[in-house]
């Protein structure tokens, strides 16, 4: 039943896959474990993603599985175009670069983004419940974000052209496919040719797993009946109180899903001896949204300032003169963040919860230069050094992020019926 | 890899965090428990239409002749107001026909709905669309959380195995968070959620089914009332009920036989209603979980008949007609259906006055 977790999936990426990898990384013979570990990373994302289907409708396992067959061979495909595009890179001119680049994108806005390409397959989606064609493609906005900070590091020499299997296993990790982190190749493949099987590391990986999933599945579980979806549209009217309430415990609702989940896939990943990015670290005591976003989702923060932020603040800067560097900053983050918001979902909503994020922490910028001028370096250090401010300026970011919040869960006949609600 | 937790402290906090919440149920027992109202209010509009349960039995102080109970075959499939029409003209006063009904199936639900509405409302005859095969489910109800608290162990949850009893108790702590800030502010009902509408509205249905199948066309299409209709209520020895399993198991026997220890302790008549689904065209028999009659006594009557018997003569194609999806009756069903079943039900009705004994609840004009 509805908000209920997806049982099937989760075994299958926390429970089978790890020990099908396990084995095929300590047993398998070595020239042919590359191999071996893609075919089980591409079998395991398919069975993810069937599994993730049928939970619920399980009186239709052999349509799912067809249809998903389907979709599943067009996403391969569609990888395999990609990596043709990324060794062209190395063999080829720079512009391949940029086409391997611009290519899943494109692939992610037409799938995501634009109705029209999902209208022939309306009817064939509804035979298995599904609404919207990028379920079928389960974290294809993941993916592209990894594909594309891939490129970057092939072009940039930071790593080596992978090899088939090694770009199959990576983009495929079954670990990190639905919610991430957006794992860097470099990272990935460094522990996967030297991986980490320190006695420590298996009992921290185990400890990282248990409060994963006592936050994913318990606490975000008792959370939920406080939310929005769990409390205000539950269709009875609601006291103001409720709006706090709410407003509140969605934030530690969404801290316990994702970070738990999160936990959960460096934990398995741990195991395997695989490294893979942190993506939450204690969010919540950050002073200002700027350290909030070094802190919340890591992962997706990093790819932002190394993909987006710095090139384009690089490019204003380059055109506007180095005067202009804090405006361009302002700008930039304000670009940025929008995308950000868009990438979370579709819906007006999210780029406005975007926007909220890029007036935060453009705000931030400005209030930090004001402060600088003002106070001076010494003057600046004690301000920073300075408890109470301190406080005061966690519970400011904790609160407005709260508040922004707001606009990323809920569409806007969602918060129609929420203030319809309030008496 | 970051460690999962950066101190000691951090660990302790973790853990009396979820020692807390495990012993929630236990804790809240202390205090004073909310009402049965609050407790059902906190439930979703998904649930059903929950105003309506609500204002059916919290609001609404008349007795009644006939109380359908059921979940969403019922919701579909039964016109409350077709059958009061004609109990009405029958006994030349007017009737009062009443339904209690929720989303998805749950015996426990039905005991509670039951339970509140008999301790305030004098009922004649009580009809239960009991779990049918389709439509098995031996775990507590998907909202269970929002009713079931700690003390009723010494009550109504006494005699369960212990795994119900362990399943039952992780309800509780789910239940936990609602209940305790149920104590800070009330939940609230609003008078305009207190209709079927307000439901139908809620989960963006249309209130009189004009559905086809599966999302299909919907062509209007009616049956004639067969004149040997009320020939629908048959007593649960007949062989005409098929026993096809899966036997319900201990939980939901548990809730079963409450439910009917409920309505006999309220004096009120009990009988079954089976609702034909789609995959029952054809049947000559009427497929049931359980041979009821050794289940719950021999003494009991079920409203129903065979599809074949009900639809006989008709294409699979027509049939369909009649039929929102696999389960659900749409209009065209639910008007027929009901046209079908109330000489039934006038005869179980008129059967209590007609026994020795007189009517167990006697309401008069």
């Amino acid at each position: 039943m509805y908000g209920r977790a997806p049982w099937l999936p989760l075994f299958f990426t926390f429970a089978v896959y790890p020990v099908a990898a396990w084995l095929i990384l300590r047993y398998a013979p070595a020239r042919h474990k590359t191999w071996l570990f893609a075919i089980s990373n591409v079998l395991g994302t398919y069975v993810v993603c069937v599994t993730g289907l049928i939970d619920s409708n399980t009186g239709q396992i052999g349509v799912v599985a067809r249809i998903m067959g389907v979709a599943f061979v067009i996403y391969v495909l569609l990888l395999l175009v990609n990596y043709w595009l990324l060794r062209s890179t190395k063999t080829g001119k720079e512009s391949w670069g940029t086409a391997a680049i611009c290519f899943p994108i494109a692939v992610l806005i037409l799938i995501k983004y634009i109705p029209q390409v999902e209208h022939p397959f309306t009817s064939t989606l509804h035979r298995i419940f599904v609404n919207h064609l990028a379920v079928l493609f389960l974290g294809l906005s993941y993916l592209t974000f990894r594909l594309c900070h891939l490129v970057q590091e092939v072009r940039n020499d930071l790593v080596e052209m992978p090899t088939l299997p090694e770009y199959l296993s990576f983009s495929f990790f079954v670990p990190t496919l639905s919610v991430g982190p957006i794992n860097p190749y470099s990272k990935y493949i460094a522990s996967y040719r030297s991986p980490n099987h320190d006695p420590e590391l298996i009992r921290k990986s185990l400890l990282r797993i248990l409060v994963g999933l006592t936050k994913y599945l318990f606490l975000s579980t008792l959370l939920n009946q406080y939310t929005y979806s769990g409390l205000l549209l539950d269709g009875h009217p609601h006291l103001k109180i409720d709006l706090l309430v709410a407003l509140f415990s969605y934030t530690f609702y969404m801290y316990c899903n994702f970070s738990g989940f999160c936990d959960m896939v460096v934990g398995v990943s741990g195991l395997l001896g695989i490294d893979v990015m942190e993506n939450f670290d204690v969010p919540f005591a950050a002073r200002n949204l700027q350290e909030f976003w070094t802190k919340w989702h890591i992962s997706l923060s990093t790819w932002l300032r190394d993909m987006m932020f710095t090139p384009m603040v690089k490019a204003l800067v380059r055109i506007f003169g180095p005067r202009s560097a804090s405006n361009a900053i302002a700008f930039s983050i304000f670009v940025v963040f929008i995308v950000c918001g868009i990438w979370h979902g579709v819906g007006v909503n999210f780029a406005l919860f975007g926007l909220s994020q890029g007036v935060g922490l453009a705000t931030v910028h400005y209030y930090t230069i004001f402060l600088k001028r003002k106070l001076g370096k010494q003057g600046f250090a004690a301000y920073r050094a300075n408890r109470l401010i301190s406080a005061i300026g966690t519970v400011v970011t904790f609160v407005y992020f709260s508040l922004s919040l707001f606009l990323f869960a809920n569409s806007w006949e969602n918060m129609h019926q929420i203030f319809k609600a309030l008496v | 890899m970051y460690p999962a937790f950066r101190s000691n402290r951090s660990a302790v906090a973790f853990c009396a965090l979820l020692t807390v919440l495990l012993g929630l149920p236990i804790i809240l027992s202390w205090t004073r428990p909310p009402s049965s109202e609050q407790a059902l209010i906190s439930m979703s509009d998904h649930a059903g239409p929950i105003g309506l349960d609500t204002a059916e039995i919290y609001d609404d102080t008349k007795d009644t002749d006939v109380l359908f109970v059921g979940a969403s075959l019922l919701i579909w499939g039964i016109q409350a107001g077709q059958v009061e029409k004609a109990l009405s003209a029958h006994l030349s006063r007017p009737a009062r026909v009443v339904t209690l009904v929720n989303n998805w199936p749950g015996e426990d639900i039905h005991c509670f709905l039951l339970r509140e509405y008999l301790e305030r409302h004098r009922t004649v005859l009580i009809v239960w669309n009991l779990p049918q095969p389709q439509a098995f489910y031996n775990h507590p109800y998907v909202q269970e959380y929002h009713l079931v608290r700690y003390p009723q162990y010494k009550t109504t949850l006494a005699g369960l195995s212990l795994s119900d009893k362990i399943t039952l108790y992780g309800d509780m702590v789910l239940g936990g968070p609602r209940e305790l800030l149920s104590k800070v502010r009330p939940n609230l009902i609003g008078d305009d959620e207190k209709t079927f509408e307000a439901f139908t509205r809620y989960n963006h249905v249309d209130p009189i089914r004009k559905r086809g199948y599966k999302g299909g066309p919907f062509i209007p299409d009616n049956l004639p009332v067969s004149s040997s209709a009320d020939q629908y209520l048959t007593p649960v020895t007949s062989p005409s009920l098929a026993v096809v399993g899966p036997f319900p198991r201990g939980y939901q026997l548990h809730f079963i036989h409450q439910f009917v220890d409920i309505a006999q302790q309220h004096g009120s008549k009990l009988v079954f209603l089976h609702m034909p689904e789609v995959k029952e065209f054809a049947d000559s028999t009427i497929p049931q979980l359980a041979p009821w009659s050794k289940v719950i006594g021999p003494d009991y009557e079920m409203i129903g008949a065979p599809s074949a018997v009900l639809f006989a003569g008709l294409s699979r194609e027509r049939f369909l007609h009649f039929y929102a999806d696999d389960f659900h009756f749409n209009y065209n069903g639910a008007t027929w259906f009901t046209a079908t079943i109330t000489p039934s039900i006038l005869k179980a009705y008129d059967s209590l006055s007609r026994s020795s004994n007189g009517p167990p609840v006697a309401l008069g004009p």
